[in-house]
């Protein structure tokens, strides 16, 4: 048993307990809370590191399918009076493939260090957009609140429990589900673009339509989250949109390492803890941030995953 | 003859851009790196004009904040970017050191001087307004022209007459075969880099009193920037002149006749649409071109 | 003047070179032989720096340079023609030669007697001077490449396959400027893969099979070794 598997089955069954253990006590909630937000972000940042890592696409613009997401469960359940959860995420992962679509048309074709700078671009246009609110639907820089899904199957999904153990469920299908996919042909060839697009054209693979594909699976996935976080939070706001979103996706990832899908997640909780706990002394998050992009840059370029767990990354 | 003044506007804003774009796409052609610490000198250099100007006059304010972000720009290439790319870890590795760096100036920036905007004063020699036949504009803004003109013609002489520029074009052609030549490519970086920045606190001086000063400029300009990077060819020094003018005037068109915003974004479409037909922006190609 | 001792080198996780020792001396021109992928290529770039030796010792003129980086080995006196020409092609002719002899040569004053000396032995250059490096034909910018390697007024001349893909009347012009070279007292090490020019221009040869040493000989023995030519060069002398 590799110490990977041993501490990813403690993890799981720490967060199969943890409400329960909490059940009563007075800080319940907000324990639950902000794990569910870990689980979220983390699912976000596994998004984001399927493409980094395994494609080796570089995006600074993930909030752009975070955000498509939130917006989209939050309009179609507050304008558009569809309050049936599965319903609207559906439709805000269509919505987010559509966009990862686009968004990955463009980036495959340019560089890859232009990537960066036109996901950035793509982004932020999707924020301005939101926020210069044209048709009066998204609420500008207010955000749209009052995001609440009617029952599903009788679960209350405004049961903070509930919806914990949603997100858990979500978070794990999601990893599984990602893992699946590294693994298949179709993983197997974005590796090989990863490693040697030029050998993997010649074989015949017209690797600008399967990175565009790579970038669709990882907006889905990344909007899943963004939908769940409209849920959860019962408000979409711009800042789903913003360039601390789709920073925030690096962080965790390059925190937790690159390459590895769960090394996100861990570096989605480190992080989020961390300014739970830290942003009480520092009047300013944002320096630990800088800081710590620093430092992982010089330290750790792997992240913290390859630290814990130093057996060799299985392709 | 609003026309002809928003063209003008837009001239002037794409001046700007220009200046700016011009240290990060020559750096990104020579070494293939992303500074997004870029817009932290320009920053820089509006926030100490403000300070510097009402005790030195504007023209020692220009070469003191060239200097000074100059210096500093070169502290961070030689502290963080050289090791990285001798590791052969720069690409994404820059960026996310540069990003670092960037937000941790714009925190300390809000810390120091709080986050409300600033406008800097026009400088009392070029106050006022010029008259050319029927049109009356403001002299500045003619300045920020004129000055970014004579430096671009400056840039390009350096880099087709010079010995220094044809060895700064080799670096970027083939920075490999350049070293075997002898050039000392690490040091050529390292002064280009320092030169860019130096450049874009020029740009934040002069770009004070007409776009406003606050700690997350850095940010709000860099996407601009960031376009007209893409658009114009990364590498590409023409290819700048005529994105930054183009983006120029479509900024000042998009926020004369419709919303501020909306100029950003329209922006941005034309980006898109260009790269949807020549992904490598309008003169892409690998070596710096005029 | 140039010793290999003990060289390890590879790209990436491969090794290429395993253990290699060679040395040139003063004055000689020394030839690298071998069939592609045998690790002539990976030879030169060790030398140059590009591709750091893993393992064992590079010394020039009794210094050190296993360490150096590129642009300090080639100042301390090695003039590089690396495989395929790679001329800074937007760039003139001029300009491409400027750029090594400002680097590299001790004087200045020098230039106008570096370019003529590179005209007197190359003219076809002399009337394609101004032109763009990447317009000259193969040729041309061979002896451009060759040029490059010279103008710097540096002792030892590493040349990577300088005949390569060439017509056999421009390779005879190339093979009389390497010989008029070294007849001037050029120290030249080249590497090819065909054995005739190799053995028009060489005193010495090594010869490279899979990444070691196979063979070193003076030239005018190895050229009448039709059995050696053949199984290490698949070429008949």
């Amino acid at each position: 048993m590799s110490r990977r598997t041993v501490a990813g089955a403690a993890l799981l069954a720490v967060a199969l307990a943890l409400p329960l253990a909490l059940a009563g006590t007075r800080y319940a909630n907000y324990v639950e809370h902000l794990a569910v937000q870990v689980m979220l972000m983390g699912l976000y940042a596994m998004a984001w590191d399927f493409l980094n890592g395994y494609v080796g696409i570089f995006s600074f613009g993930h909030a752009a399918f975070f955000g498509t997401g939130a917006y989209v469960t939050a309009i179609l359940i507050v304008r558009g009076a569809v309050t049936s959860a599965p319903l609207v995420v559906a439709a805000a992962l269509v919505a987010s493939a559509v966009v990862g679509l686009v968004v990955g048309y463009l980036a495959s074709r340019v560089g890859s260090v232009a990537v960066f700078l036109v996901t950035f671009a793509c982004a932020e246009a999707l924020y301005l957009i939101v926020l210069a609110d044209p048709r009066g639907i998204t609420n500008g820089d207010n955000g749209l609140p009052g995001v609440v899904p009617a029952h599903w199957l009788g679960l209350d999904l405004t049961d903070q429990v509930t919806f914990y153990y949603l997100a858990l469920t979500v978070l794990v299908l999601a990893y599984l589900a990602l893992v699946r996919i590294t693994r298949s042909q179709f993983g197997q060839v974005l590796l090989g673009i990863r490693e040697n697009e030029v050998r993997v054209r010649f074989a015949g693979y017209h690797v600008e339509h399967y990175e565009t594909a790579a970038v669709a699976v990882s907006a889905v996935f990344a909007g899943l989250a963004g939908a769940l976080t409209a849920l959860h939070e019962r408000i979409a706001s711009p800042e789903t949109l913003g360039w601390a979103v789709s920073g925030d996706a690096v962080l965790y990832a390059t925190l937790g390492g690159t390459g590895t899908l769960l090394g996100p997640v861990l570096g989605a909780g480190l992080v989020i803890a961390a300014r739970e706990v830290l942003s009480d002394f520092f009047r300013s998050w944002l320096i630990f941030v800088g800081a710590t992009y620093i430092a992982l840059v010089f330290f750790l370029p792997g992240g913290l995953y390859p630290v814990l767990f130093p057996e060799k990354k299985r392709r | 003859m609003i026309f002809v003044l928003q063209v003008l506007n837009g001239l002037t804003i794409g001046a700007i851009y220009i200046l700016l774009a011009s240290g990060l796409t020559i750096v990104f052609g020579l070494q293939g790196i992303v500074n997004v610490a870029h817009g932290v000198f320009y920053m820089l250099g509006a926030y100490l004009a403000i300070d510097l100007y009402p005790r030195i006059g504007f023209a020692a304010t220009l070469v003191v904040v060239f200097l000074i972000t100059g210096a500093l720009g070169l502290v961070l290439e030689l502290v963080g970017v050289r090791p990285l790319v001798r590791w052969k870890r720069h690409g994404m590795q820059v960026l996310v050191l540069t990003l670092g760096v960037a937000i941790i100036a714009s925190e300390v920036t809000k810390l120091i001087w709080g986050p409300v905007p600033r406008l800097s004063e026009v400088p009392a020699a070029l106050a006022g307004a010029t008259t050319i036949g029927p049109i009356v504009y403001p002299t500045y803004w003619l300045f920020v022209m004129g000055f970014t003109a004579l430096f671009m013609t400056l840039l390009a002489l350096a880099f087709y007459r010079t010995t220094l520029g044809i060895l700064v074009q080799s670096i970027a052609l083939n920075s490999e075969i350049a070293q075997a030549m002898g050039t000392n490519a690490p040091r050529i970086n390292s002064l280009v880099f320092a030169l860019g920045t130096g450049v874009a606190g020029v740009a934040g001086v002069l770009a004070g009193p007409i776009l406003s000063v606050y700690p997350t400029m850095c940010f709000d300009l860099l996407m601009i920037l960031f376009v007209v990077v893409i658009l114009g060819g990364l590498g590409s020094l023409l290819g700048i002149v005529v994105s930054g003018i183009l983006i120029g005037l479509v900024n000042a068109f998009g926020v004369a006749y419709l919303t501020g915003t909306v100029g950003n974004i329209l922006a941005f479409a034309v980006m898109i649409a260009v790269l949807i037909f020549r992904p490598l922006g309008l003169f892409g190609r690998a070596g710096i071109l005029k | 003047m140039l010793t290999l001792d003990g060289v390890t080198a590879g790209y990436g996780d491969t090794t290429v070179l395993w253990d290699v020792s060679l040395d040139v001396r003063a004055g000689e021109a020394v030839a690298l032989l071998g069939r592609n992928g045998m690790g002539k290529t990976t030879t030169l770039r060790a030398i140059m720096g590009l591709n750091p030796a893993r393992a064992g010792r590079i010394a020039f003129k009794g210094r050190d340079i296993t360490r150096l980086t590129p642009f300090q080995i080639a100042r301390c006196g090695i003039g590089y023609a690396p495989e395929g020409r790679q001329l800074f092609a937007p760039l003139t002719v001029v300009q491409n030669l400027r750029i090594p002899f400002v680097n590299k040569h001790p004087d200045p004053r020098q230039w106008p007697a570096q370019l003529e000396r590179v005209f007197a032995l190359f003219p076809v250059l002399r009337e394609r001077s101004r032109q763009h490096a990447g317009s000259l034909s193969g040729g041309e910018q061979q002896m451009v490449a060759i040029a490059r390697a010279l103008v710097g007024g540096d002792e030892l001349l590493v040349l990577d396959e300088p005949t390569e893909g060439l017509a056999p009347t421009v390779v005879a012009a190339i093979v009389e400027g390497l010989r008029t070279l070294k007849a001037q007292g050029q120290t030249v090490l080249l590497v090819e893969q065909n054995a005739h020019t190799a053995f028009a221009v060489a005193d010495r040869a090594y010869v490279l099979e899979k990444g070691r040493i196979a063979l070193a000989r003076a030239t005018a023995e190895l050229r009448h070794d039709a059995a050696a030519v053949q199984r290490y060069l698949g070429v008949d002398a």
